[in-house]
C-alpha cells in the first residue's frame, strides 16, 4: 500500500533529471506500475497509522476499504491512460516536465486522499490533488484557459478553505479519524455539514456550483482533462461518504434536500450539455449530469446507495476520460471540436468513431457499459428513499440520450461520397491505446459488475 | 551551572567577534574572506550558547541566563548565519560588519531581562539596519527607501523610549516582569512597546514602510530587512506573551485578532496582481506575519514559534532566489519565463518551492505551519478562524501567479546569476521547507521548547 | 443450448460489426448468414428440446439483487424461431441486396446482432433480462436504420428512433427497478404480486417502441434504414417485442385496473388513425410502416380486450406477410430505383413476382387463404357483443383493404418494359415466406384459437372488398400529421436547456464580476501603501492613538 505512494513520490524526485526523451517512457512505466501494484497488492483491510504531526491532530494513518480500492485501480488505470495520451509537441497534449511533474503531484494526492483514514491527511491529499491543475490549465491548453485557470482557482481555493475549516472544526475536537468512536455534537455537525457541503457543491459540482468545470475542461490539455475528470472529481464525492460517517444526523437531515439537489444536477448538467457546440464542453457539461447520479445515491445515506455511487463514479472513471480523449483526437483529425465540424468523421477515422459511439452509449446508460450498474442502482435507491427524485433523472436520462444522440448524428454521418474505401487503420496508431485501456475496462465492468464487486468484497457488507 | 567555568563566553566571543569584524574593514582581504569569517563565528556562536551563554549572577538581572530563552538565541543566530552566504561581493567587508553589529542587537535584545536592555538590543539591530540600506543604496529609490524606513524607525524608537519610562515610573524596576494589579500608565506603556515590536515585525496598522523599503533596497538588504529583525521582533512577542509579560494589556487578544486579520488581509490585498516580484514578496511577507500572530491572540506560543520559524525559511529562500534570479532588476513574471532552462535553474526551483510553501502546498513546512496557526485560533469566533483559511485562499491567486511563469513556455529571458552564496542559501532553505513539511520532529521539539 | 441461440449472434454480431474493417465484407455476411442459419436450428432445438433454465447475478447492491434469467418455454420458442426465421431470410435477401456495398459485412453483423437482442428479451424470464435486450434492440435499430450514413434522412431517422423509444425506455427502467426493489426477479412474481405501477410503465414502454400512439412517426421515419432490417424490425423484432411483452405480463396487465381499457383505447385509434395515414402515403416503404402500426395497433387491442393469444395469431401472421411484403417492395424499389409508389409502376408486373406480392397482399387485408385471415376474424370473433369494438373491427377492415389496394395497384399493373433482373438471393426468402403465409392459413400450431364459425366471416370480408375497392379508385395522397410528438418533445428540451444555459451564463459572469470587488479592496491597500512618508506617519500616529485609547479607556 506505501508503495502506491512511494513510486510517484520517487518518479517525482527524478522526474527533473531526466533526459527528455526518457520522459513519457518513465511516466508510463511509472504509471503501469502503479496501477499494477493497485491491482494485486491492495488488500481491504490492510491498514496503516504512524504518528505525524500528533500535535496537529495530522496521523499518516492510511486503509484500503472496499469503497477506495475500487477507486484507486481507477486511479492508476487513468493516469496510465493520461500519460500514454501524452504527446512531444503537441499544444493539446503536451509531454514536458512541468505538466508531468503536476499530474504525477496531483496523482500522489489523490491517492493520498483515497487512501486517508485520517481528516487532516485527506486534506493535504485534496489540495495536491487540486491545486496543480490550475498550473497545468494555466499552462498548456486553449486560448481563453487564463481565465479557463483563474476560475478553477478560485473555485477550489473556496472549497479547500471550507474543508479545512470543517476538518479543523472537528480535529480540536478531538475528531480526528473516519472511524473514530468519538460522536460529534449534533450542533457542530450542521456547522460542519454546511461547511463541508461547500466543499462538496463545488468540488464534486452541484449545479450551480459547477461553472469552473466546463470551463476548466474547456480549455484543459487532453491529459489534463483526463485526469481531473477521470479521478480528481471523485475526491470529493469520496470524501462526502468518509465524512457522512462522522456527521449521521446532519447528514440524515439534509439526505432529501440533497438528493433533491443532485438531480437539480443531473438535469441541469444534461441540459447544458444538450446546448453545447463543443464536443470538450459536452463531455464536461454531461460529467456534472454523472456525478448528479453520484450525489443522489451518497446523500441516501444507505450502503446500496454507496455502493451505486462508487460504481457510478468508476463508470464515469472510465467513460468521461475516454471521451476527452476522444476529443482530443478529434481535434487533430478534423483540426477542430465544433460539433458542426465532425459530419463525416467516421471517414476520416472509423475506429475514433467507434471509440465515440461506445463512449456516447455508456453515457446514455445502455446495459453492458460501465455506467449502467451504477446508475440502475442509484435509480433503484432512489425509487424505495426518495421517489421524488426520479422526477429530475427521468428527463435526465432523456436528455442525456438528446446530447449524446446529437453527437453521434454528426460523427457517424454525414460526408459525401457513399462509396469511398473505409481506411483499414491498425490499432498500432499512435495513441490509441489510452483509447482501449479504457475502453475494455469500460466494457468489462458493464458486463460483469457482480465479478469486480466480487474482487472489492462488497459481498460480506451485511 | 556544572560548567560554571565557561560562562559569559559566548558573550565575550560576540564581542569579540564583533571587534574582529570591524578591524578586517581595515585589513585589504579578498572580499569573501571575511563573510567566511563571519559564518564561522556565527557557527561558533550557535555551538557556545547553549552551554557557555549563561552570565554571572550579578548581571542576571539584565540578561536572562541560558538554557532558558536558548531557542531563540539559537534562531536569531541560525537566521543570521543563513545570512551571511546573501552578502553580495559589493558593500563587503562594511555590510558583515553591519549585519554582525545587527546580530548582536538582535541576540541581546531576545535574551534581554530588561527593559532597557532589550531597547539597546533593538536600537543596536536598527542602527545595524540603517546602515546596511544606506551602505548598499546605490539609486535614488535606494535612498528614499532609508529614509522611509529610518522615520518611521526613529518615531517608534520614540514610542519605545516612552513606553519603558511609563513602564519604569509606575513599576519602579525597569526588569521584565509580570504585573499584579495593572494601571493605565503600565498599559500605555505596554501598549507602546507592542506597538514597537509590531513595528517591527511589519504587521498592519505599522507596515506601510515595508513594501517601499523592500522594493527601494537591493537584494541582499531586502533579505536581511525581511528576516533579521522579524526573527527577533517575533521571538520576543512570543517570549513576552509565553511569559505573560504582556498579558496586563486588557483588550490583549482582540487587538492581536484585529492586528493578525488585517495583517494577513491588507498583505494578501497588496500582493495580488503586483506586477513586480520583490513588491509581492513584500507584501506577500506581511501576510505572512499575520499568520504569526495569529495563534499568540488565542496564547498559542507553539503555533506562532513554528509559523515564524516557516516564515523565515520561506524569507530566505525567497529572497535570495529572487537575488540569484533577478541580479540588480526586479524581477515581473515575463522575466522568469524559462528560468528553468537557464544556469538558473536551482535558484528558480527554491522560490517555487518557497512560493508552495507560503501558499502552504502540501509537504512544504508551510502547510503544518498554516495548520498550527489556524488550529490554535479554532476555539475563537468563528469570523477569526474563517477569515484565516479565505485568506488563505486567496493567497493561492498571488502565489501561483507567480509559480506559474517557471512552467510557461516560451523564451528564456532571464540570465543573471549572483554569487554561489545566494544559492546555496535558497537551496538550503528550500531544502529545509521540504523537509521540515515531512519530517515533523523538529517542529514539534520546537513547540515543546519555546514555552520553557 | 439457450446459452448458443441467445449469445452466438450477440456476440459474433458484436465482434463482426467491430471488425468490418479487418474481415473482407461478402466473406463476414457469409459468415452472418451461415450463424443465423445455426441460430434459427438452435431455436428450434431449444423450443423442442427439455425446458431450461440459466441464471447469473448480473449486479448485486447491498440487498438489491439483479439476475440475467433465461427460461425455455412454449412462447418463447416459437417466438424465438420465429425471429430466428426471419433474421435468416433477412439475411440471405441481404446477400443479393448488399452485394454491391462496401459495408454488407457490418450491416448482416449488426442485423444478427441485433436478432440476438431480440433474443435475449424473448427468452428472458424477468424485467430486467428482457430490459436488457430492449435496450440492445434499440441501439440496434439506430445502428440498423442509420445505415446509410451520406443521407440526411437516415440520420434524421435514426436519431428519432432512438430518441422516441428512450421515452418509453425510460419507463421500462422504472419497472425494472421497481420489480426489483420488491424482489420480484421473475415473471411469475411479477404476474402474480406485481404492482400496477409496473403495468403502466410497462404499457408506456411498449407505446414508445412499437410506435403506438402518438408515437407512431419514429416507424415512419425509420424507413429510411434498409430494406432488410426494414423487415426484421417490423417482422419479429423491436416493434414486435411491444406485443410480445405485453402477452407474457398478461396477468399483471388483466389484474390491473383501467390498463385494459388503455389498451383498447391505444390499439383501437393507432390502428385506424395508421390506416387512415397508410391509404394516403404516397411511398411503398411508408405504407407498410403505417400498416405495420395499424396491424401493431390491432395486436394491443386483442390484448386489451382479454385476449393475448389473439394478439398472438396475429403477430405471427403478421410476422409472414409483413416480412413478405418488404422483400417484395424492396425488389420493386430495386428495380424502379425510387420508393415512390407512381414510379414503381408495373414493377412486380411478372407473373411469379405477381402473385408472391399478392399473398402477402391476401395477408395484409385479412383474406383467405392466409394466416392473416384467420387471425382477423379471431379479433372479430372477441369483439362480438360489443358494439364499439365491431365498429372498430369494421373500420380496421375497411381501411386494411383500401391501403392494400393503393399498394397493389401500381406494383401489380403491367410492366411498362424490360426490368432489371432480381438475384436469387433476393427472391429465396420471398418464396419461403409465400409458402408460410399460406401455410399459416391450415397450421398453426403455435395458437389454440378458440372455435369460429366461419361462416360469419362475411360481414368482414365484404368491408375489405368495398374498401379495396375505395383504395383502387382512391388516388390523392395526402399527409398525416405525425410527428408532433417528437417536435414538441424537441423544442422543449431546446428552450429548457436554452434557459439553463442563459442562467448559467449569467453566473458566469457574475462570478467573474466578483475580482472587481477585489479590486477595489486593494485600492484602500494601495491608498495607505502610496508611498509617502508623511501618510504613513499618519496612519501609524493615528493606529497608535486607537490602540491606547482602546486599551486604557475604562
Amino acid at each position: 500500500m506505501l508503495a502506491l505512494l512511494i513510486i510517484p513520490g520517487i518518479f517525482l524526485v527524478i522526474l527533473p533529471l531526466l533526459p527528455d526523451n526518457w520522459l513519457k517512457p518513465a511516466f508510463v512505466a511509472m504509471a503501469f506500475s502503479d496501477l499494477l501494484l493497485a491491482l494485486f497488492v491492495l488488500a481491504p483491510g490492510e491498514s496503516i497509522d504512524v504518528a505525524w504531526w500528533p500535535q496537529l491532530g495530522l496521523n499518516f494513518a492510511l486503509g484500503v476499504s472496499r469503497y477506495n480500492q475500487p477507486l484507486l485501480w481507477l486511479n492508476g488505470l487513468v493516469l496510465l491512460s493520461s500519460a500514454l495520451a501524452t504527446k512531444a509537441g503537441k499544444a493539446w497534449s503536451p509531454l514536458s516536465k512541468g505538466s508531468i511533474f503536476w499530474l504525477s503531484t496531483a496523482y500522489l494526492g489523490v491517492s493520498l486522499a483515497f487512501l486517508s483514514q485520517n481528516l487532516l491527511l485527506y486534506f493535504v491529499g485534496f489540495e495536491m490533488a487540486v491545486l496543480p491543475f490550475f498550473l497545468l490549465v494555466r499552462k498548456d491548453g486553449g486560448e481563453n484557459r487564463r481565465q479557463a485557470a483563474f476560475y478553477f482557482l478560485g473555485f477550489s481555493a473556496v472549497a479547500g478553505m471550507m474543508l479545512l475549516a470543517a476538518v479543523l472544526s472537528l480535529v480540536v475536537r478531538h475528531v480526528t479519524g473516519f472511524y473514530s468512536n468519538h460522536s460529534v455534537p449534533v450542533g457542530l455537525q450542521f456547522v460542519v455539514y454546511l461547511l463541508l457541503l461547500a466543499t462538496w457543491a463545488i468540488k464534486t459540482p452541484l449545479w450551480p456550483f459547477h461553472l469552473w468545470l466546463p470551463q476548466t475542461h474547456g480549455e484543459a490539455s487532453t491529459p489534463a482533462s483526463m485526469y481531473l475528470s477521470g479521478v480528481a472529481l471523485k475526491v470529493a464525492p469520496y470524501g462526502f461518504l468518509l465524512f457522512s460517517h462522522i456527521l449521521p444526523i446532519a447528514s440524515h437531515r439534509a439526505s432529501p434536500t440533497l438528493a433533491m439537489w443532485g438531480g437539480i444536477t443531473l438535469l441541469a448538467g444534461s441540459l447544458l450539455a444538450l446546448g453545447q457546440r463543443d464536443l470538450k464542453q459536452t463531455v464536461a457539461q454531461s460529467s456534472i449530469a454523472s456525478m448528479g447520479y453520484v450525489m443522489i445515491a451518497l446523500s441516501l445515506g444507505t450502503p446500496a446507495g454507496d455502493q451505486a455511487a462508487v460504481l457510478v463514479m468508476v463508470g464515469h472513471g472510465l467513460a468521461s476520460p475516454l471521451l476527452f480523449w476522444i476529443a482530443g483526437e478529434v481535434e487533430k483529425v478534423q483540426g477542430s471540436r465544433q460539433l458542426d465540424d465532425l459530419p463525416g468523421l467516421y471517414r476520416k477515422d472509423p475506429f475514433l468513431v467507434t471509440f465515440l459511439s461506445v463512449a456516447a452509449f455508456a453515457y446514455m446508460g445502455i446495459p453492458g457499459l460501465a455506467l449502467f450498474p451504477g446508475e440502475f442502482g442509484v435509480i433503484l435507491v432512489a425509487f424505495r428513499h426518495m421517489p421524488a427524485t426520479l422526477y429530475l433523472i427521468g428527463p435526465g436520462i432523456l436528455v442525456m440520450a438528446a446530447t449524446w444522440l446529437r453527437v453521434l448524428a454528426r460523427a457517424r454521418f454525414g460526408g459525401r461520397d457513399q462509396d469511398s474505401a473505409i481506411s483499414r487503420l491498425s490499432f498500432g496508431r499512435q495513441g490509441t491505446g489510452s483509447g482501449l485501456w479504457l475502453t475494455v475496462p469500460l466494457l468489462w465492468v458493464g458486463l460483469f459488475p457482480e465479478w469486480w464487486i466480487h474482487l472489492w468484497h462488497w459481498g460480506g457488507l451485511r | 551551572m556544572a560548567l560554571g567555568g565557561i560562562e559569559m563566553i559566548a558573550w565575550l566571543a560576540l564581542g569579540l567577534e564583533c571587534v574582529i569584524a570591524m578591524t578586517l574593514e581595515l585589513i585589504p582581504l579578498k572580499r569573501n574572506i571575511s563573510r567566511w569569517i563571519l559564518a564561522g563565528g556565527i557557527v561558533l556562536l550557535m555551538i557556545l550558547f547553549p552551554f557557555a551563554g549563561s552570565l554571572p549572577h550579578l548581571y542576571e538581572r539584565l540578561i536572562y541566563a541560558p538554557p532558558v530563552h536558548v531557542v531563540y538565541q539559537e534562531l536569531v543566530l541560525a537566521t543570521a548565519l543563513g545570512l551571511t552566504g546573501i552578502l553580495s561581493r559589493e558593500g563587503n567587508p562594511v555590510a558583515s560588519t553591519l549585519l554582525m553589529l545587527s546580530l548582536a542587537g538582535g541576540l541581546v535584545a531576545v535574551s534581554a531581562n530588561n527593559w532597557v536592555v532589550l531597547f539597546l538590543g533593538i536600537e543596536t539591530l536598527n542602527i545595524g539596519l540603517y546602515g546596511l540600506v544606506g551602505h548598499t543604496s546605490r539609486q535614488r529609490a535606494g535612498d528614499e527607501a532609508l529614509l522611509k524606513f529610518f522615520i518611521l524607525g526613529s518615531i517608534f524608537t520614540a514610542f519605545e523610549v516612552a513606553g519603558i519610562g511609563l513602564i519604569g515610573g509606575t513599576q519602579g524596576s525597569l526588569q521584565i516582569m509580570m504585573f499584579r494589579v495593572p494601571n493605565p500608565a503600565e498599559i500605555a506603556g505596554l501598549s507602546l512597546m507592542l506597538a514597537a515590536l509590531l513595528f517591527k515585525m511589519g504587521s498592519f496598522p505599522f507596515h506601510l514602510w515595508a513594501p517601499d523599503t523592500y522594493e527601494g533596497s537591493p537584494w541582499q538588504t531586502t533579505t536581511i530587512i525581511a528576516t533579521l529583525p522579524k526573527i527577533v521582533a517575533g521571538s520576543l512577542i512570543i517570549r513576552l506573551m509565553a511569559t505573560g509579560v504582556f498579558s496586563v494589556i486588557p483588550r490583549l487578544p482582540e487587538i492581536l485578532e484585529v492586528v493578525a486579520l488585517g495583517t494577513m488581509i491588507v498583505g494578501a490585498l497588496g500582493a495580488w496582481r503586483q506586477p513586480r516580484l520583490k513588491r509581492m514578496l513584500a507584501y506577500a511577507a506581511i501576510s505572512q506575519v499575520g499568520f504569526v500572530i495569529l495563534p499568540l491572540s488565542a496564547g498559542h506560543i507553539g503555533a506562532a514559534g513554528v509559523y515564524l520559524v516557516s516564515y523565515i525559511l520561506g524569507s530566505l529562500a525567497v529572497f535570495s532566489a529572487g537575488q540569484s534570479l533577478g541580479g540588480q532588476d526586479n524581477p515581473t513574471r515575463l522575466d522568469l519565463v524559462g528560468a528553468f532552462k537557464t544556469k538558473n535553474r536551482w535558484p528558480a526551483v527554491a522560490l517555487v518551492l518557497a512560493l508552495a510553501g507560503f501558499a502552504g502546498f502540501p509537504l512544504t513546512v508551510g502547510m503544518a505551519a498554516k495548520l498550527y496557526s489556524v488550529e490554535a485560533v479554532m476555539g475563537e469566533p468563528a469570523i477569526i478562524w474563517l477569515g484565516a483559511v479565505l485568506v488563505t485562499g486567496f493567497t493561492f491567486f498571488y502565489y501561483f501567479r507567480w509559480i506559474f511563469p517557471f512552467f510557461a513556455s516560451g523564451d528564456v529571458k532571464i540570465t543573471k546569476n549572483a554569487g554561489v552564496g545566494a544559492i546555496a542559501i535558497s537551496q538550503i532553505s528550500a531544502f529545509l521547507i521540504v523537509v521540515l513539511g515531512i519530517w515533523s520532529y523538529p517542529m514539534i521539539w520546537l513547540t515543546q521548547h519555546l514555552t520553557l | 443450448m439457450l446459452l448458443f441461440v441467445v449469445f452466438t449472434p450477440l456476440i459474433a454480431g458484436t465482434l463482426g460489426a467491430l471488425s468490418f474493417a479487418r474481415i473482407k465484407s461478402g466473406i463476414l455476411a457469409r459468415i452472418m448468414t451461415g450463424l443465423s442459419v445455426a441460430v434459427l436450428g438452435g431455436s428450434m432445438m431449444t423450443a423442442l428440446g427439455p425446458s431450461q433454465q440459466l441464471h447469473w447475478t448480473f449486479l448485486q447492491l447491498s440487498s438489491y439483487k439483479l439476475p440475467l434469467v433465461l427460461a425455455t418455454g412454449t412462447l418463447p420458442g416459437w417466438m424465438a424461431i420465429l425471429t430466428a426465421l426471419v433474421n435468416t431470410l433477412a439475411q440471405v435477401y441481404s446477400l443479393g441486396y448488399f452485394a454491391q456495398d462496401s459495408r454488407q459485412g457490418y450491416f448482416q453483423a449488426v442485423l444478427l446482432a441485433f436478432t440476438g437482442s431480440m433474443l435475449l428479451t424473448v427468452f428472458g424470464l424477468n424485467l430486467f433480462t428482457q430490459f436488457v435486450g430492449w435496450e440492445f434492440m434499440g441501439i440496434g435499430s439506430y445502428l440498423l436504420v442509420g445505415y446509410f450514413r451520406t443521407q440526411d434522412s437516415a440520420r434524421y431517422a435514426a436519431s428519432k428512433a432512438m430518441m422516441v423509444t428512450r421515452i418509453g425506455d425510460v419507463f421500462f427502467l422504472l419497472a425494472v427497478a421497481f420489480s426489483v426493489m420488491h424482489g420480484q426477479n421473475l415473471i411469475a412474481q411479477v404476474n402474480n404480486h406485481g404492482a400496477g405501477i409496473i403495468a403502466w410503465a410497462l404499457v408506456v414502454a411498449v407505446a414508445a417502441k412499437s410506435a403506438q400512439g402518438p408515437n407512431l412517426s419514429w416507424l415512419l421515419d425509420a424507413m429510411a434504414g434498409p430494406t432488410p432490417a426494414s423487415a426484421l424490425i417490423h417482422a419479429a423484432t423491436m416493434v414486435a417485442a411491444g406485443p410480445y411483452l405485453l402477452i407474457r405480463y398478461f396477468p399483471l396487465l388483466s389484474h390491473t385496473p383501467g390498463v385494459l381499457l388503455a389498451l383498447v383505447v391505444l390499439g383501437g385509434l393507432s390502428a385506424v388513425a395508421a390506416g387512415v395515414g397508410a391509404v394516403g402515403s404516397q411511398e411503398a416503404k411508408r405504407l407498410l410502416a403505417f400498416s405495420t402500426v395499424s396491424q401493431l395497433g390491432m395486436m394491443v387491442l386483442a390484448i386489451g380486450l382479454g385476449y393475448p393469444q389473439v394478439a398472438w395469431t396475429l403477430l405471427v401472421a403478421h410476422a409472414f406477410y409483413k416480412a413478405l411484403l418488404f422483400f417484395m417492395a424492396g425488389i420493386a424499389s430495386h428495380r424502379a430505383q425510387s420508393g415512390l409508389l407512381v414510379r414503381m409502376k408495373g414493377t412486380l408486373g411478372s407473373f411469379e413476382f405477381g402473385a408472391l406480392f399478392m399473398v402477402g397482399a391476401l395477408g395484409v387485408m385479412g383474406l383467405p387463404p392466409t394466416g392473416g385471415f384467420l387471425a382477423k376474424e379471431a379479433l372479430f370473433h372477441i369483439s362480438q357483443g360489443s358494439l364499439p369494438h365491431i365498429v372498430l373491427d369494421f373500420v380496421l377492415s375497411f381501411v386494411g383493404g383500401a391501403y392494400t389496394a393503393r399498394l397493389i395497384k401500381p406494383l401489380a399493373s403491367k410492366s411498362p418494359g424490360p426490368l432489371a433482373p432480381v438475384g436469387k438471393w433476393m427472391q429465396i426468402p420471398a418464396v419461403v415466406l409465400s409458402f408460410l403465409v399460406l401455410l399459416n392459413f391450415v397450421w398453426h400450431p403455435w395458437v389454440s384459437l378458440p372455435v369460429m364459425p366461419l361462416a360469419n366471416a362475411w360481414p368482414s370480408l365484404l368491408l375489405i372488398g368495398l374498401g379495396a375497392m375505395t383504395g383502387f379508385l382512391w388516388n390523392k395522397p395526402f399527409r398525416l400529421f405525425s410527428g408532433g410528438l417528437f417536435w414538441v418533445l424537441w423544442r422543449f428540451l431546446q428552450g429548457a436547456q436554452r434557459s439553463v444555459a442563459w442562467l448559467d451564463n449569467s453566473l458566469f459572469e457574475g462570478v467573474w464580476d466578483i475580482r472587481l470587488v477585489a479590486a477595489k479592496m486593494t485600492t484602500v491597500v494601495h491608498w495607505g501603501g502610496s508611498g509617502l512618508a508623511r501618510r504613513y506617519v499618519l496612519i501609524s500616529f493615528a493606529a497608535l492613538a486607537i490602540l491606547l485609547i482602546w486599551n486604557i479607556h475604562p
